[in-house]
């Protein structure tokens, strides 16, 4: 009987023992952050690693688990099955914009942690990460990227044209010129991916035919029904008739077939972004980075406005869920990866643009985003895009579709249904 | 055999007006059935209640439900993309019936005894071991304008075919690999599994009557395998109707435009990438009420054929 009382002690003292070393030593906290880029082997992975493992060194008690999902939309349908069950990662990336306010209500308030570094981003990112984009909203997310659209161009392909590598085709005229003179010479004018090369092209257009007055497509203010969006969309489809826009390229997905067709010389030019992929770095890296020329936008004679660089004030950032037990920790990594090192790697590793001012780069090493920086600058107008519903979107680029890609609709259906999305509730 | 030994279906059908009351042999019988009646009840009847029952709410899949009433029904019948999803599925229905014929010759040809038809029937049935996902993608490289399929064309004819991006090309794209082709397999494992329960001697009274091949299908083996031939009718109805998001989603997402737009891509679309879930339920109870009506005709025709 007293050996097995004994017994029965010994074991009770291993089950114990043990579990007294774990909380009599230091608490260890495991962060859980979710995330659509982290598995970009190729990509961001690397750099969000280097960041991480940083984050780490700098809170020794923290261990980050860093989980790669799947991008838009599986990846908010996975946010959406974790908000129903309420609970999840302590930390998620969001896109800004309608994403974001869709799921502001899973999101902590930002504002009173981030008040320290608030001035070092650009009054478009921080009013984008506001709730509804209004400045003294909540503030759901801390921008890791700003985004944009333009014209990237190989100016190999241009001299083999006879086309002046250094003299962008700004204006329509030169614009159709020049696509008419690669074509001659055998190259692909515009290099094409299904959907997003009509939806940038279109969003390129649209700030600069409304420059600083595109929000006021919100309000009615002004309209796609206006003559100047009608003049852009003529032109599209002007591109797409002639066969300047390539038509195989509309049954070939944008992301990334269509951005590897252009980095692997299958065009003249191309649609992309400013950050994230497809963009100054990826393209300069492989076309090299003296080789690729960028303008933002197509001018026309009788618009007010020219030049204009379309871009939305951030273009991904992370947030604190609501029911994360680690918050203050989870605010720290936020942050981390929006201002000083974290930043600095992100966006010198992946060629994203930071809208945190304090972070400068590599402007020396790639011609194309000194160009793309001067546009920021001096003439930027808003993306249209996130100012509506979730999933505006996929509306927005099936009745896109249905003009340019498969002709069901004329000119006229087209601007009245584009018009129309925006009113739907 | 005692009434307490019959089975629990058995016995309710053998009672002197079609059913007994259950209370004759106590609880047995419910217990036998809970297991099922219960996963019923948590997969099937549940979700079903709750759907209806968001179909009348705004909600966005998580959160509280705010009632709207028939609105997002009235709202449903002035989107354009459920028409669109609503000719659609039409059009994919109207391949039930080229599937079934195909399906049934193909099968006929094989039960012939042609020369290694165990052989062509493996290479038949290799579709639906690889499943729609992965038929999507393939498909969704072999079809581009710039597609290995046009390429052949081009060689072969000097013209190609915008089989992803014309609406009307699409929509028939997916009806003839989905429906017809990769449907093929299947049916033909089914059917030869059933014209080979037909009695061996219609074949040989047949045969001696002077029968040929044609006459044989028509008069012999289709009368012979009816039940099953009308199953796979509802099979196919419900495939086209609840079954074929994955290999959209794969191959066309939906587009070009709205061209392959169908009921049930619509409900993915509208609860899961807008997060407009009440609306998605709204779609998802015509959706029911298709499957629905397609099942009790199946019942109905099942009875006829059991009376």
């Amino acid at each position: 009987m007293i050996k097995r009382s004994i017994l029965c002690l010994v074991i009770l003292a291993l089950c114990v023992v043990p579990r007294l070393f774990a909380t009599g030593g230091q608490e260890t906290a495991t962060l859980t952050v979710w995330d659509f880029k982290y598995g970009e082997v190729e990509g961001s992975q690397k750099p969000m690693k280097q960041i991480d493992a940083l984050f780490m060194e700098k809170y020794p008690d923290v261990t980050v688990n860093h989980v790669a999902q799947p991008g838009d939309p599986q990846y908010y349908q996975i946010i959406q099955a974790a908000a129903s069950a309420n609970q999840g990662p302590d930390v998620a990336m969001f896109h800004p914009g309608a994403r974001e306010y869709g799921f502001g209500d899973i999101l902590i308030d930002l504002s009173p942690y981030i008040q320290d570094v608030k001035d070092q981003f650009t009054p478009a990112s921080i009013a984008m990460v506001s709730m509804d984009g209004k400045i003294g909203a909540p503030i759901k997310l801390l921008p890791m990227t700003m985004q944009g659209f333009g014209i990237y161009y190989n100016k190999d392909y241009f001299r083999k044209a006879s086309l002046d590598p250094e003299q962008p085709p700004k204006t329509a005229a030169q614009f159709l010129a020049a696509c008419d003179k690669l074509k001659a010479a055998g190259i692909v004018p515009i290099a094409v991916g299904q959907t997003y090369t009509i939806d940038f092209t279109l969003r390129c257009l649209v700030a600069n035919e409304f420059g600083p007055n595109v929000a006021g497509l919100k309000d009615g203010s002004v309209k796609f029904t206006d003559p100047q969006f009608r003049e852009g969309v003529e032109f599209v489809k002007a591109l797409v008739d002639k066969g300047y826009l390539e038509k195989a390229g509309f049954s070939r997905p944008y992301f990334m077939e269509g951005i590897d067709k252009f980095a692997a010389g299958g065009g003249g030019m191309f649609v992309g972004l400013l950050s994230d992929v497809g963009n100054w770095k990826a393209f300069s890296d492989k076309l090299g980075a003296n080789n690729v020329g960028y303008f933002p936008t197509i001018n026309f004679p009788d618009n007010e406005y020219k030049d204009q660089q379309v871009a939305q004030g951030a273009g991904i950032g992370y947030g604190v869920m609501t029911w994360s037990k680690n918050q203050k920790v989870a605010v720290d990594y936020v942050k981390f990866y929006a201002t000083g090192d974290g930043a600095r790697i992100y966006a010198s590793s992946t060629g994203a643009m930071s809208p945190n001012t304090a972070v400068t780069g590599l402007e020396a090493t790639y011609p194309a985003l000194k160009i793309i920086q001067q546009y920021l600058k001096a003439n930027l107008a808003e993306d249209y895009i996130p100012m509506f519903y979730n999933g505006y979107e996929d509306d927005a680029n099936r009745v896109c579709d249905r003009l340019f890609v498969t002709g069901e609709i004329t000119v006229d259906q087209f601007i009245a249904e584009y018009q129309n999305l925006i009113t739907k509730k | 055999m005692e009434d307490g030994a019959q089975s629990p279906v058995l016995w309710l059908r053998s009672g002197p007006m079609g059913h007994q009351r259950l209370d004759n042999d106590g609880i047995t019988p419910l217990l036998f059935l809970a297991p099922l009646l219960v996963l019923l009840g948590a997969f099937i009847l549940y979700p079903v209640v709750m759907n209806l029952i968001s179909s009348f709410a705004e909600w966005k899949g998580y959160g509280p439900q705010k009632w709207i009433g028939l609105t997002n029904y009235r709202n449903m019948l002035s989107d354009q993309a459920f028409w669109a999803s609503i000719e659609n599925t039409a059009i994919l229905v109207c391949y039930i019936p080229v599937s079934t014929v195909v399906t049934v010759f193909v099968a006929a040809l094989l039960r012939e005894g042609l020369k290694g038809w165990r052989a062509y029937r493996a290479i038949l049935y290799i579709p639906n071991l690889l499943g729609p996902v992965i038929i999507g993608v393939v498909f969704s490289i072999y079809l581009r304008d710039d597609g290995s399929l046009n390429l052949a064309l081009k060689w072969a004819t000097g013209s190609t075919l915008r089989f992803l991006t014309s609406p009307m090309l699409a929509i028939n794209s997916i009806g003839i690999i989905q429906v017809v082709w990769v449907h093929l397999g299947f049916g033909l494992i089914y059917f030869l599994a059933a014209m080979n329960g037909v009695d061996q001697g219609i074949y040989e009274a047949a045969l001696i009557d002077g029968a040929g091949f044609w006459s044989t299908l028509v008069r012999v083996t289709v009368p012979s395998i009816r039940f099953a031939v009308e199953f796979w009718v509802v099979f196919s109805f419900i495939e086209v109707f609840a079954r074929m998001f994955s290999f959209i989603y794969t191959l066309t997402r939906g587009g070009p435009g709205f061209g392959t737009f169908t009921l049930e891509y619509g409900v993915f679309v509208q609860g899961f990438e807008k997060f407009r879930v009440g609306y998605s339920s709204a779609w998802s109870m015509v959706l029911f009420v298709f499957c629905a009506a397609i099942s009790v005709a199946q019942i109905r025709l099942m009875r006829r054929r059991s009376v």
